[in-house]
């Protein structure tokens, strides 16, 4: 574990991250280039269609990637207090596992596979508090109860004793966000919560988390496909395409004044933003094939009516548009552009 | 006109195309290496299966007691057994009874589990039930077992192994069928072809049953090495083929006795080529089966 | 949607055991009563007299009509009456019972054998997925099941006893230097230590190993086998990923996590596995010259002993019911979703 003294306020620093999957047929170069960071407390959304690589860059991150993922460039940087700082990708797996759950938490979607299906969801909590606390035998079952009041899950003596089956999908998601939170973590990271839970139980679970995160300070990554969601709860978002981290900004400067093409067009391909589905603008062509080996360096132009020789041959450059909103791309969007929730197309 | 750069190169080059499947049978091959491997030595058992008489050095059946007992020479390479038999030549012609057991044994369960599995799958209900229960009720049975109380209660004659050990596998194929059948039945084709008029009989027969086969293969290529295996097991503890016919299984239970006083070719060699035909068959079948749907693999 | 209770649940398997039992009397019925040939013939022997077949039919009431017969079949099964054996004099139900613990004791140190192989090979190639060790436990499901068990055992007795000499003479399971451990299981192993004859447990173990082995042999392949893709399977779940994101310690997330879910198919799959193991007995039993029921019901199969065989054969399928009961109920306590109704 390296550490040294550091400047950087940010709880996790993502630095020119570059990861691929060796694969029977053929290298995926699922991330390319990527840098963020997440600052204490915040809330950040993780926005961008299917196989954009969100998860995967989630898995990284958390130090769980499938065997056949390699990160080949760059560095992820924690430092949950302003001593120390490690470099995540240089930590053993013995260190890892010790951050893991107790430091950084991770959620997933599909709650009810998520958990142990032969075992009680009171004693997946318990497990986890024997994993990473001192707290002796007989303190485990009362603090797994507190927890489970603390999510809100009503009667949590007999849930104790429940299986997954026998339990929703709003209950099994409140169950991992209490499998999750037992210990305290500085950063969660919740891929796609709410996918698969009814409108009235997302909403529910997002408040949940937004209240824990305020309480407990903690800092939370929400991946989603859903701009709603991300509008509602994320202070930034940050917008991936294909690998490619390609605009980041506060919430509500995304939605008044998207600078990339994608984003823009995310925004009216989206049916929760819209009044009638009949505005309902797709994106046309496919995301490009991950595997070929000379993909152009910008990963949207097959998808751009604005492309131009440069976006084939150069360089993706990081464009600050204002201190906090960086694009991606050569001919981002001006301000003659706005695509606002007034605008039409 | 254009002609695209394969057909230019063929016209220029009028044996590229035979060239080309002959590279095209060597890229087959050089895929599945183990399969062809297999597959050769199938048809050097179907070889000694059919022409072991002629192929084999010796008389299987003359015995000649001054040279009885002897080890692997030159002369006899796999030895001779207590009656001065040469072991090799009893072992490759071996192969027709062993072979033709297993094959009779197999076709008989095939046949009639397809027509049962057929009819329980398509036809449901009380046939369903009724077939069902019967197979369930066999299954109740550890097979090996059931085989021998058969063979038992028929007569102890070939005939009688072939149809026990019949009858030992015929759930396999019913249910495997059954199964096949189900899956298909509500396809589009054969919706098509009810309401075209079929009857039952002739949509189960011509329509259903043929798209089932290329699964139905690959059992049955697993399916020999273990009807092999039961055949030989029963023959070594003494049912169905009476010396001095030689026979794998009987062999190995001749030779058994002779293996704690060190002569171990008797019983080790004819033991060693029957496992020999099994993995042979397996490793068919394994082939078979990634050729046909690799899904079924476990 | 919850379970309902344990017992409950039990009784509901064992009902549902019956239907195999009844259709397993049915059958060794029609094999011992119903199929041509004059069955009495059969009972009498090859050495009989007419006067001691027509006796014999009358005893039997084989001269009664089919549903009669079927009727006489089943009060004698609840007396416990299998008939005589032709070779012993003794009633066969004895001679079984007298047989059984052998038998027993051979088939439970070959599963032994088996399992302790089996589970922590599979689980090893399943955690190294490519590596030599996942390659051999491959190789071993395919060419496990191409070995003819008595062709094992004999290659085994060849090696161990004849040229390395350190197996016993295959002689059965105990040398004729010792004597039998008084009896309370039936079991050697367990009567000697009881006893606290240390010699004889030895001398029995030693006996024990190769039939074991090469009984453990068959059934090592497709316990590997299933372990190997249950464990793949589980391992590439969500739950477990789960696990991992918790930080929770490897062999927790292996054993306790993994595995257990692991055992569901691994348990299922010993229900066929069984159905092998039992009729392999036979073979090894005849190979190692091992006192048990299936050298039993080879040398009656060879003397024409038909009572003693039909009682072995409904001896061993009802055997195996209640195995597979077992294994039933034993899958039910270990998944608590079993039995419930989705």
């Amino acid at each position: 574990m390296r550490s040294f003294v550091s400047n950087n306020t940010s709880l996790l620093s993502i630095r020119n991250i570059s990861l691929e999957f060796r694969t029977r047929t053929g290298t995926v170069h699922a991330l390319e280039n990527i840098s963020f960071h997440i600052n204490p407390g915040e809330t950040v959304g993780i926005v961008g269609e299917s196989g954009s690589g969100k998860s995967v860059l989630a898995l990284a991150i958390m130090g769980i990637l499938d065997r056949a993922g390699h990160i080949t460039a760059g560095e992820i940087l924690w430092a949950p207090n302003s001593t120390t700082t490690q470099n995540l990708l240089h930590t053993s797996e013995k260190a890892f596992r010790q951050l893991r759950g107790k430091e950084l938490s991770m959620i997933f979607q599909n709650p009810r596979t998520a958990l142990n299906p032969i075992r009680k969801v009171g004693k997946q909590i318990a497990d986890v508090l024997r994993c990473h606390t001192s707290l002796p035998r007989a303190q485990l079952k009362p603090h797994a109860l507190d927890l489970l009041s603390k999510v809100k899950i009503p009667d949590p003596k007999q849930r104790y004793d429940a299986y997954p089956y026998e339990l929703s999908g709003g209950l099994c998601q409140r169950i991992m966000i209490a499998l999750a939170l037992a210990c305290g973590p500085k950063l969660l990271i919740a891929d796609e919560p709410t996918t698969g839970l009814d409108v009235t139980t997302q909403a529910t679970v997002m408040n949940l988390l937004k209240d824990l995160a305020t309480e407990q300070q903690m800092a939370t990554v929400v991946i989603t496909h859903d701009l709603a969601l991300a509008s509602e709860y994320c202070d930034r978002i940050l917008v991936m395409h294909a690998g490619h981290l390609i605009e980041s900004a506060p919430t509500r400067h995304l939605f008044t004044s998207p600078r990339h093409l994608y984003s823009s067009k995310l925004y009216v391909a989206s049916p929760y933003l819209l009044i009638s589905i009949d505005d309902l603008i797709p994106i046309h062509v496919n995301l490009p094939d991950l595997r070929h080996p000379d993909l152009p360096p910008c990963r949207f132009v097959s998808r751009c009516d604005r492309a131009t020789d440069k976006c084939h041959t150069q360089p993706l450059p990081q464009i600050q548009i204002t201190e906090t909103h960086q694009v991606s791309c050569w001919h981002p969007l001006g301000r003659n552009d706005d695509i606002g929730m007034m605008s039409d197309e | 006109m254009t002609m695209s750069p394969s057909q230019q190169s063929s016209a220029n080059n009028p044996s590229v195309d035979q060239q080309s499947a002959w590279a095209q049978a060597r890229y087959i091959i050089s895929e599945n290496v183990v399969t062809f491997g297999a597959f050769l030595l199938f048809f050097v058992f179907v070889l000694f299966a059919l022409f072991g008489n002629a192929i084999a050095p010796y008389n299987p059946l003359t015995s000649n007691a001054t040279i009885a007992l002897s080890p692997p020479t030159a002369a006899h390479w796999f030895g001779t057994d207590d009656l001065g038999r040469d072991v090799l030549s009893r072992v490759i012609v071996a192969t027709r009874l062993d072979l033709g057991i297993a094959v009779v044994a197999v076709a008989l369960s095939f046949f009639l589990g397809s027509i049962l599995g057929t009819c329980a799958g398509y036809l449901g209900g009380w046939p369903d039930r009724i077939i069902s229960r019967i197979i369930d009720t066999i299954m109740a049975f550890p097979l090996f077992i059931l085989a021998m109380g058969l063979v038992a209660a028929l007569g102890n004659t070939v005939e009688n192994i072939i149809y026990a050990t019949a009858v030992i596998n015929l759930p396999l194929y019913t249910r495997v069928v059954r199964s096949e059948i189900l899956i298909r039945r509500d396809a589009g084709y054969v919706e098509a072809a009810r309401l075209a008029g079929n009857g039952p009989l002739r949509i189960m027969a011509m329509h259903l049953f043929p798209n089932v086969l290329p699964v139905m293969m690959v059992h049955i290529s697993l399916n020999m090495g273990w009807a092999i295996l039961n055949a030989a097991g029963l023959s070594f503890i003494g049912l169905g083929v009476r010396p001095p016919t030689p026979e794998w299984g009987i062999m190995v239970a001749e030779g058994a006795t002779y293996i704690v006083s060190g002569e171990w070719w008797l019983a080790i060699f004819p033991g060693a080529i029957l496992m020999l035909a099994v993995f042979c068959f397996n490793l068919l079948g394994d082939g078979l089966r990634d050729l046909v749907d690799p899904r079924m693999r476990t | 949607m919850s379970r309902p209770s344990t017992p409950t649940l039990i009784i509901r398997r064992i009902l549902a055991a019956l239907p195999s039992i009844i259709g397993v009397i049915i059958i060794t019925f029609t094999l011992t009563r119903a199929l041509p040939g004059d069955p009495a013939a059969y009972f009498a022997g090859p050495a009989a007299t007419q006067e001691a077949i027509d006796q014999i039919r009358e005893t039997l009431g084989l001269n009664r009509s089919l549903p009669a017969q079927f009727f006489i079949y089943i009060s004698e099964l609840f007396r416990g009456d299998l008939g005589t054996s032709l070779t012993t004099g003794q009633t066969v139900l004895s001679d079984l019972l007298t047989r059984l613990p052998a038998s027993l004791e051979l088939t439970l140190a070959g599963l032994f054998f088996s399992l302790s192989l089996a589970i922590p090979l599979g689980i090893l190639a399943a955690t190294r997925p490519g590596s030599w060790i996942d390659h051999s436990v491959r190789l071993l499901a395919t060419a496990g099941v191409s070995l003819p068990t008595f062709f094992t055992g004999l290659l085994l007795i060849y090696l161990f006893y004849f040229r390395l000499g350190v197996a016993p003479a295959p002689l059965g399971r105990l040398s004729i230097l010792f004597s039998n451990p008084p009896s309370v299981t039936g079991l050697f192993l367990i009567d000697s230590l009881l006893a606290g004859d240390l010699k004889l447990f030895w001398a029995a173990l030693s006996q024990l190993v190769l039939p074991a082995i090469t009984l453990g042999l068959f059934a090592l392949a497709p316990l590997a086998r299933v372990t190997r893709a249950a464990m793949l399977g589980v391992l590439s779940s969500d739950f477990i990923r789960t696990a991992k994101a918790s930080g929770l310690p490897s062999h927790t997330v292996l054993f306790g996590y993994a595995f257990r879910n692991a055992l569901l198919p691994i348990v299922t799959t010993l229900g066929v596995v069984f159905s092998f193991l039992l009729g392999a007995n036979v073979l090894v039993e005849k190979v190692f010259a091992w006192p048990g029921i299936g050298s039993y019901a080879v040398s009656a199969l060879v003397a024409s002993d038909y009572a003693a065989v039909q009682g072995f054969v409904l001896t061993m399928a009802l055997l195996y019911v209640v195995l597979n009961l077992l294994i039933d109920l034993l899958y039910t306590v270990i998944d608590p979703r079993a039995g419930v109704e989705s």
